[in-house]
């Protein structure tokens, strides 16, 4: 058999049909594509949209730190407070707090992944005893909120304490833009928590973490962060610091009075937990965060985004030079 | 001119029937299959918007994805998480896991029928192979664990299990140490075993290591970029004491003794160029390349298929001491 008796013939009529018919095809898809084309593209998210934090820190209150050594959390920060000259050196009468705390899992408390609730209740009665109008507690775990404050005790510390509790939610979020920051740009951040607040006090416990070396005060801020935040983590110590440029609390609570030692953020064992007894209380989260690493047995050059955070001018590495306020409660 | 169609052949006919007739074949198969797939293992993706969520996470759910013994009550709907979306579960974690190549994590929470506050959550993270479900146990391994007979590689802390079942890595990790919750993790945990037999239940490099001077439980698997080195890969390590420091052995198989010819070099010369120091002696390792770094020393050989060495041992004696012992084993497996 040969080419040429393989080869389909047609006539002149039936080529001009098909023709046609293909003509038509293309014509049609092009019109559906027009008309399915979107000239003007989705909406930009226009400037005033955009939201960025407030200063939330008291330069007249100075740089501030306390270390309390104890194991009963209630005690310690008791105590650290009232080396500072109390809490009403920064939490005034009509007061509207917001406390950031640290849920990011549905993990038990013992288990030391997040802010223990006994630490997040007592914070909230003291700041009610200095006559805090109202206190907002919040965090954007991402996967099932719900799960993670009801798990983690969070949530019934702060009903029992007469806080409120706030659950991220999709339009709870704004985009915002670190000033002089390369990561963070029109990045949605968990805003509707922070509206009519005037003071901002973050809580988070002292854990080892697989990919900074360490999650503690400035990294407790990630949990403000909505959309597909993981990114942050091929660039990790770069978006603690610009954490540290995005929020200047009043004061950040360090809880290290159980460390999470390996296996962090998450833990699991309560084999990956050492009893460091201690509580921080400081102006300056850098400083705290300094204090933290020598719990987790290393000093604050072992940790980058330490150094860059404070050579971002947030805050200072030699937390000594605070010179600390120290005790012990048994 | 009048056009015409050439007729349609038998033998076209007759393929044609066949590739309709294996098609009909197929969907009757895919048809069938999905009313018999196993829940235990089952591992695929969520629907888009359920991802990673479960309902009413305090409320009894109808279903668990594991067998579970009667002492058991399911506290949370089972939850699905593929490499996308693993961040959401164990945020900076997931790292770990990702670079050993997971494929999905099931996971999902349990309560005692008796005390529904005494609870635990299990996890069942595919990993695609024994060797890569040995690599996150390994990372993570505890230093108190208590070894259990669940699989090869398996142990207990106060309040969690870990263990491997060939593709599978599993941690059943419970709110608070319970006896009456361990004893119910490792039934379940028994159960899924039964259910999910493994193809491959030992590693062989594992066997590569001596027995002699070994801290037990100390065995690990990197899988890649080990000792900050980024042609290390699927690097075994294991720690020893010997005269008194702890030192740390490791090894590497490659596809040829050329290809672990050049990886000793490149490591070598990476040592080199990162603030190490050249240090003459080999010991009784052939081949071998000695440098001081940073204040510890490190050894790298090779023998046939095999790179070895020592990372980090305090002195030059310490780290020929435990390279000669290494060196030995590997030679004897493989002479």
């Amino acid at each position: 058999m040969t080419n040429s008796q393989d080869a389909q013939v047609i006539s002149r009529r039936d080529f001009l049909a098909r023709a046609a018919k293909a003509s038509a095809t293309i014509a049609a898809t092009g019109v559906v594509g027009y008309w399915l084309h979107d000239r003007i593209g989705p909406k930009a998210q226009t400037v005033t949209d955009r939201v960025s934090l407030p200063d939330f820190s008291l330069p007249q209150v100075g740089p501030k730190m306390s270390i309390i050594t104890g194991a009963e959390r209630v005690r310690t920060i008791r105590r650290a407070f009232a080396t500072l000259g109390g809490i009403e050196q920064f939490i005034k009468r009509g007061d509207r707090v917001l406390l950031k705390v640290n849920a990011a899992f549905a993990s038990p408390p013992a288990l030391g992944a997040t802010a223990h609730p006994q630490l997040v209740a007592e914070v909230i009665r003291l700041c009610y005893q200095a006559g805090a109008d109202s206190v907002v507690v919040s965090d954007n775990p991402i996967n099932d909120p719900q799960s993670c404050f009801l798990l983690t005790g969070i949530a019934e510390a702060v009903q029992t304490a007469g806080a409120r509790l706030v659950l991220p939610q999709e339009h709870y979020f704004k985009p915002t833009t670190v000033r002089d920051g390369t990561l963070i740009k029109n990045w949605p951040l968990l805003y509707e928590p922070f509206r009519g607040v005037n003071k901002l006090i973050g809580i988070a416990p002292v854990k080892d973490h697989h990919r900074s070396g360490a999650s503690m005060s400035i990294k407790n801020w990630y949990g403000l962060m909505g959309g597909r935040r993981n990114m942050f983590h091929q660039d990790i110590h770069n978006i603690i610091k610009e954490l540290a440029m995005l929020v200047s609390p009043t004061l950040v609570i360090l809880d290290g009075t159980t460390t999470m030692m390996s296996n962090g953020p998450t833990g699991g064992s309560f084999d990956d937990l050492k009893q460091t007894n201690a509580m921080i209380v400081s102006t300056d989260q850098v400083a705290a965060d300094a204090f933290g690493a020598t719990l987790l047995g290393k000093n604050a050059a072992a940790l980058p985004f330490i150094a860059k955070a404070a050579a971002a001018g947030r805050g200072t590495a030699d937390y000594e030079s605070l010179k600390p306020a120290r005790d012990h409660v048994d | 001119m009048e056009g015409h169609l050439r007729p349609r052949g038998v033998t076209e006919t007759y393929v044609g029937s066949v590739i309709v007739l294996v098609l009909v074949i197929v969907a009757g198969g895919v048809f069938v299959k999905q009313f018999h797939y196993d829940r235990t293992v089952f591992l695929a993706a969520a629907p888009s918007g359920s991802a990673g969520k479960s309902s009413a996470p305090l409320s009894p759910a109808v279903n668990a994805f594991v067998d579970l013994p009667s002492e058991l009550t399911p506290l949370s709907a089972p939850e699905t998480f593929n490499p996308d979306n693993l961040y959401d579960k164990i945020d900076g974690k997931a790292e770990l896991y990702l670079s050993a190549g997971v494929l999905g994590l099931r996971c999902q929470r349990f309560a005692l029928k008796n005390d529904p506050n005494t609870w635990m959550e299990f996890f069942v993270y595919d990993m695609d192979s024994l060797r890569q479900s040995f690599a996150v146990y390994s990372m993570q391994q505890r230093a108190d664990a208590q070894l259990v007979d669940l699989a090869t590689y398996a142990y207990k802390t106060k309040n969690a299990l870990f263990f491997c079942c060939g593709r599978y890595y599993i941690e059943a990790v419970a709110a608070s140490p319970a006896e009456e919750m361990m004893a119910a993790m490792l039934l379940v945990s028994r159960q899924f075993v039964v259910k999910n037999p493994p193809q491959e239940t030992r590693l062989a490099e594992l066997d590569l290591f001596p027995s002699e001077h070994l801290v037990p439980n100390s065995y690990m698997l990197q899988p890649a970029d080990a000792f900050g080195f980024d042609q290390f890969k699927n690097v075994f390590s294991a720690k020893y004491m010997v005269n008194g420091a702890e030192v740390m052995a490791f090894l590497a198989i490659r596809p040829t003794a050329e290809e672990a010819t050049a990886l000793r070099v490149a490591y070598q010369q990476f040592l080199l160029t990162n603030g190490g120091r050249n240090l003459p002696g080999t010991g009784k390792a052939p081949a071998a390349s000695l440098a001081e770094m940073l204040g510890s020393v490190e050894l790298v050989f090779s023998r046939g298929k095999v790179v070895g060495g020592v990372h980090t041992a305090p002195s030059t004696e310490a780290a020929q001491q435990m390279a000669a012992l290494l060196y030995k084993k590997i030679s004897e497996a493989a002479p």
